[in-house]
């Protein structure tokens, strides 16, 4: 037996339209579900903030529900549970001539609903941890409420944000593989179709398992990216722009050492 | 310098504050001219950076009435009753005054220059060109030119309190609040903020500042207060405040300080 190599190579170089499209549904799937997530976390996280006590044990109690369940039971219960007991049955529709079907909603819906609820704690840290004195400052210009979040709260809360939230995604980037249970066609199941007919599973998953590893690869390097643009304030060389953040990012300056000297 | 107009812009009459069940401002009776620079000293805990911090309604006061030009602050007046402000009439009443802080509070996200056109565009309307250009002007009354583009983190705390006045300047205030503006500088970066404060003072702004700084208060206020346990226990012109005149207990803090 042993690893065949030429197999292995030849599904990376050669993946064809079903796997493309099983790898495109992995990476939007991951992305809409953080979208909502994040959205969800906003609204949790200042809900969690709020100064009426209702808003605030209403958003600690999603919180502390939703953490409690296993992705893996939500995604079956919104799917397969729900409609057992003919609460709601998800079915297909089109967007824009795009064809989403049921699975692939109640998946995104799904992963959505279990990051909200870590996207909360995320948000609810990042405003937090905004000092007073900024806030106040702002009032005492004749800001608005709505303003001082907006330009200032939010602004100084991404910095603390983006970096667990990158942790996040690439979790979520991964954590897409469960919705192959509930049938959603994403490179896991693709893969494991295709291990069931050529009995290559090793060869196969090894190839899927590179895949993720791309995924998280690139995605890393979109956060140092955005990580360096929000760092500008404390970084020497200008990062005024999205291009001088990759610059900065790929080309960090070195910090200085003890060399040696004269004296 | 003593103005000729004798219209007080702010008055407070028997302010109090509390705190829980703390009192912290126990009836606090003050008329600030318009165009005095006006001085506030006093120990730790006496109350004098919550009742600045009052004017600009960073906090509530629970009793008497304090008024800034026409303006109740924080209330209005329905028959006999006193009921809060919705919070857009706060932020209206704050417009037109100007805070510092001892912590400068630059906004650190932005360079300097965005920092002081902040409140002009979004606040008041202003065109960011027009915004900008003000901005420059203020930059180069308090000598900060060359630093528009840095960022607060890249500047020393003298400079950053400077951009900071700029800032709080921009807004056109007719009411300047300093609260411990070099408390938090070393003793060389003290001076060029307090030259910069003495020049706002000589060009007739109204400012209540509160200071440790004795020697700056003698030189560039009118008159100069001293608050202790939430009150004011006295007030005179500089020259008679640190005179021989003066009460034992003020006597007994001044010579603390030196």
């Amino acid at each position: 037996m042993g690893f065949d190599w030429a197999f292995f190579i030849e599904r990376i170089v050669n993946p064809g339209a079903p796997y493309l499209n099983a790898l495109g549904r992995t990476v939007t799937m991951a992305v809409l579900a953080m979208l909502l997530g994040l959205l969800i976390g906003l609204v949790v996280g200042f809900g969690r903030l709020s100064r009426f006590a209702v808003i605030r044990s209403a958003c600690a109690f999603y919180v502390w529900f939703i953490r409690g369940i296993p992705v893996l039971v939500l995604l079956v219960m919104l799917f397969s549970g729900m409609a057992a007991a003919g609460l709601f049955r998800f079915s297909d529709i089109e967007v824009f001539g795009l064809k989403l079907t049921a699975s692939f909603q109640a998946a995104v819906i799904g992963l959505a609903i279990h990051e909200g609820a870590y996207m909360a704690e995320i948000v609810r840290n990042g405003v937090q941890s905004v000092a007073r004195g900024q806030v106040e400052a702002a009032k005492s210009l004749g800001m608005s409420p709505w303003q001082v979040t907006w330009r200032i709260v939010i602004p100084q809360a991404t910095r603390v944000i983006v970096p667990p939230f990158g942790n996040d995604f690439n979790h979520m980037l991964k954590t897409t593989s469960l919705a192959s249970v509930i049938g959603v066609q994403e490179i896991f199941l693709l893969t494991e179709a295709m291990s069931a007919t050529t009995f290559k599973s090793f060869e196969l998953l090894s190839v899927v398992a590179l895949n993720y590893l791309v995924l998280t690869a690139i995605w890393n390097t979109i956060q140092g990216v955005i990580e360096t643009r929000l760092q500008a304030h404390e970084i020497d060389r200008p990062v005024r722009t999205w291009w001088q953040s990759l610059v900065v990012y790929l080309t960090p300056s070195p910090s200085p050492s003890a060399g040696e000297r004269r004296i | 310098m003593s103005s000729t107009d004798r219209k007080p812009l702010v008055r407070a009459l028997g302010v109090r504050k509390f705190f829980g069940q703390a009192e912290v401002l126990r009836g606090v009776d003050l008329e600030v001219m318009r165009g005095e620079v006006l001085c506030v000293i006093g120990p730790s805990g006496s109350g004098k950076s919550t009742f600045l911090r009052c004017i600009n309604q960073l906090e509530t006061y629970q009793g008497g009435k304090l008024y800034v030009g026409d303006d109740l602050i924080g209330y209005r007046q329905q028959g006999d009753r006193l009921l809060p402000l919705a919070s857009s009439q706060v932020v209206m009443q704050r417009r037109r005054i100007g805070m510092v802080f001892q912590q400068f509070n630059l906004f650190w996200h932005m360079t300097v220059l965005e920092n002081i056109i902040e409140a002009p565009v979004r606040v008041l309307g202003q065109p960011a060109a027009q915004a900008r250009e003000n901005a420059m002007r203020l930059l180069e009354r308090v000598g900060l030119a060359a630093k528009a583009d840095a960022y607060p983190m890249k500047l020393s705390g003298g400079q950053q309190q400077r951009a900071a006045i700029a800032r709080a300047l921009a807004m056109n205030p007719e009411l300047m609040l300093f609260d411990e503006p070099t408390s938090a500088l070393d003793p060389e970066t003290t001076g060029e903020v307090l030259a910069v404060i003495s020049e706002l003072a000589s060009s007739g702004m109204t400012m209540i500042i509160v200071t440790h700084e004795m020697g700056f208060a003698r030189q560039v206020a009118d008159r100069v207060v001293f608050m202790e346990e939430g009150q004011i226990r006295h007030q005179a012109a500089p020259e008679q405040f640190f005179g021989e005149q003066a009460p034992a207990r003020l006597k007994a803090f001044l010579s603390t300080i030196h």
